[in-house]
């Protein structure tokens, strides 16, 4: 008899099921805004830079981190124009990624322990703050060649990458 | 620093840049006296040792009323220069914190009332009209009278005067008392002098019985006894009949 009833309890079907959602949302902790627009100056034919001594502004991202050494600011100065007149010379880039302003005095140290290749640079955030990061960028066309007349647009790469 | 009355400061923001060499020391304070003299309102200390320079951009929230706020200041302590400060406060003020009209604490001034002229009645024309009039009275003759010929006059005036005055009203008083026969006119009568004997006398020793109070007590001694009989009368019939 007893089996009986335990064969029973294994072969009764499923009456009902349900299944409860969660929801969540991760917001950012990491908010890169750009404060400050770059203009090129163009104090020789050749050259055209972001330098004020040139007559150009630097552009200036800031990146805005909740969570202490969650994230690290990768920032690209430009390699090619993104708009411009037609060239049939090359174009010699440089430039270089500073801490221009800071929320916290450590975060003066960021400059020290950056890590440059090519034309990247990175930054660990290991400060919880705003960082705002001047970016100084310079194009020399050909070799002393005039650049053509017309709008030249460049672009400023500026990322926050979860370590 | 100079804020309006009521004012409460809820952030403090600064930025100024710091040239200096990583590895010297500098502590660079952002501070404000308190307005009472006795230490700070407000002080954010920011160390730069062990680190370049740079500029720095704080935002502070504080909660601090502006009335504490004295005098401003950016001190440093070590190896470095500040340059390109500033500080900027950002306040609520309250409006009513002095009531004005239209504020909901605003209470009205305090009018004094106008004051009550009070009527003086010496300053009354009628009252002084009044008192304007004066009597003249004539001066005692007898002011050249010795004091024990005043005393002599004085009490042959008032004898006088009272006897006289006191017999009259006694008179009137007495005709009244008369005219509404309160009093016996014999109250009035002249009664002669002399002596009165007694003049009825009681001679005889026996004095009768009132037959009236004879034949009454005979009549109730009569009527006892028919009520005495009667209840035998009564009782000898209730007899018979049993």
């Amino acid at each position: 008899m007893k089996k009986l009833a335990l064969a029973l309890a294994f072969c009764s079907p499923v009456l009902a099921a349900e299944n409860a959602p969660i929801y969540g949302t991760v917001d950012s902790k990491c908010v890169i805004t750009m404060e400050t627009p770059g203009i090129y100056g163009n104090p020789s034919p050749s050259l055209l830079s972001t330098d004020p001594v040139n007559g150009g502004v630097e552009p200036i991202v800031r990146f805005d981190v909740l969570s202490a050494a969650y994230y690290k600011a990768v920032i690209s100065y430009p390699e090619q124009f993104s708009s411009s007149p037609s060239l049939s010379d090359v174009v010699n880039w440089t430039g270089v990624v500073t801490v221009n302003e800071v929320t916290d005095t450590q975060m003066s140290g960021y400059d020290a322990a950056k890590r440059e290749f090519n034309n990247v640079t990175e930054y660990d955030l290991d400060f919880a703050g705003s960082t705002w990061f001047k970016i100084e960028s310079e194009a020399n066309y050909g070799y002393d060649k005039s650049f053509p007349a017309g709008e030249y647009n460049s672009v400023v790469e500026a990322e926050c990458i979860a370590l | 620093m100079s804020l309006p009355g009521g004012s409460v400061v809820d952030n403090v923001i600064y930025r100024y840049t710091v040239t200096k060499e990583a590895v010297d020391p500098l502590l660079v304070s952002v501070e404000n006296l308190h307005s009472s003299g006795d230490g700070y309102a407000f002080r954010s200390t920011d160390d730069w040792s062990g680190v370049a320079g740079n500029s720095i951009y704080r935002v502070i929230p504080v909660s601090i009323p502006g009335s504490a706020f004295g005098r401003g200041s950016i001190s440093t302590s070590g190896i470095g220069t500040v340059s390109n400060a500033r500080v900027v406060y950002t306040y609520k003020a309250d409006s009513c914190f002095d009531p004005t009209p239209g504020c909901p604490n605003y209470v009205l001034p305090f009018t004094p009332p106008e004051p009550v002229s009070a009527w003086d009645p010496l300053k009354d024309s009628d009252v002084l009209l009044a008192l304007d009039n004066t009597t003249s009275v004539e001066e005692d003759s007898s002011e050249d009278l010795s004091l024990e010929e005043r005393l002599e006059t004085l009490e042959t005036i008032l004898g006088g005067v009272n006897s006289t005055e006191l017999a009259a009203l006694a008179l009137a008083q007495s005709q009244l008392l008369f005219a509404m026969s309160v009093l016996p006119s014999s109250y009035r009568t002249d009664i002669p002098g002399g002596t009165y004997n007694e003049t009825i006398r009681y001679t005889s020793d026996n004095l009768p019985e009132n037959k009236n109070g004879l034949r009454n007590g005979l009549a109730q001694q009569l009527k006892h006894q028919e009520m005495v009989q009667l209840q035998y009368q009564a009782a000898s019939a209730e007899e018979i009949l049993k």
